[in-house]
């Protein structure tokens, strides 16, 4: 079972204080570098039962937030396929829950603009167009 | 192989930076014109791919606007899941200019039985004069 030190729960408490948003409160505990501890220190069932331990508390500390929202995530996002843990037992657990499914895709982002105005990067369209408009030049942007 | 979930063509598509949602404005089902050649002034595209962890992660695309299977405008595009299983590509174009009504086809192909498109039909509108016609006088004659 993962040991989390004084410094650790301490930085917990203070993410979990200071978010005041699902996406701030996610980046904050993926800040800590306290999420990949809890999954090479403990297994998927040990994780599983301490989240349903932490969560099953109707009454929490900052810390005990901590805890339970960084098990979350872990569980998550763990590479051995945990099962999926019941999000909705948290505040927050819902919003990150669709905040990790969403950063499970790749983004792409290309504007093509039809003049000529420069992009970041530019390529020559290859085609060509019965319109007597200067050739369209293409911006990419790649995201995540 | 990869497969398309879903393609839509809308006035545009943007993505939320904090959150990474994707949100649709104002989809295109249909064009009108009064006179052509029409300019669409913005137009975008999205796809939205998945892989199985087997899969390649990066493939090959061309994103092409067809008129009628007539090409308005062609480019090659690079797909890369970057090590995810889902990849969402947003096509943005800034001015597409539309010669004649028909059929307008956003595509994004990736192989012969790989393409998500989408349709829309362009339609010329028939604008109506308002020329009043003649209303006969009520007055009486003179005599």
């Amino acid at each position: 079972m993962t040991k989390l030190t004084r410094e650790d729960l301490r930085s917990l408490a203070r993410v979990v204080i200071l978010a005041n948003t699902a996406p701030s409160l996610y980046r904050g505990l993926l800040d800590t570098q306290i999420i990949p501890l809890l999954k090479r220190g403990s297994s998927v069932a040990e994780l599983s039962n301490y989240y349903d331990r932490v969560t099953s508390r109707a009454k929490r500390t900052e810390i005990e937030l901590g805890i339970a929202y960084a098990l979350l995530i872990a569980l998550l996002t763990h590479e051995d396929g945990a099962p999926t843990p019941d999000s909705a037992r948290l505040k927050w657990g819902p919003a990150i829950a669709e905040l990790i499914t969403r950063s499970t895709a790749a983004t792409q982002s290309i504007v093509i603009t039809d003049g000529p105005r420069a992009a970041s990067v530019t390529q020559e369209q290859s085609a060509s167009s019965r319109s007597s408009l200067p050739p369209p030049q293409v911006g990419i942007v790649l995201v995540d | 192989m990869i497969r398309p979930l879903l393609c839509v063509a809308a006035e545009s598509v943007v993505r939320d930076t904090t959150s990474g949602s994707i949100s649709v404005f104002n989809i295109l089902e249909s064009v009108s014109g009064a006179g052509f050649p029409l300019l669409i002034q913005k137009a975008a595209f999205l796809a939205v791919w998945e892989r199985s962890s087997e899969d390649p992660q990066s493939y090959e695309a061309r994103f092409a606007v067809t008129l009628a299977g007539t090409e308005l405008l062609r480019q090659s595009v690079s797909v890369n899941f970057r090590d995810k299983i889902r990849n969402r590509t947003l096509l943005t174009v800034n001015g597409l200019v539309v010669p004649q009504p028909g059929k307008l086809t956003f595509s994004l192909t990736v192989s012969d039985e790989v393409v998500a498109s989408y349709a829309i039909d362009v339609t010329a509108t028939v604008t109506a004069t308002d020329e009043a016609d003649a209303i006969p006088s009520l007055a009486p004659p003179v005599a």
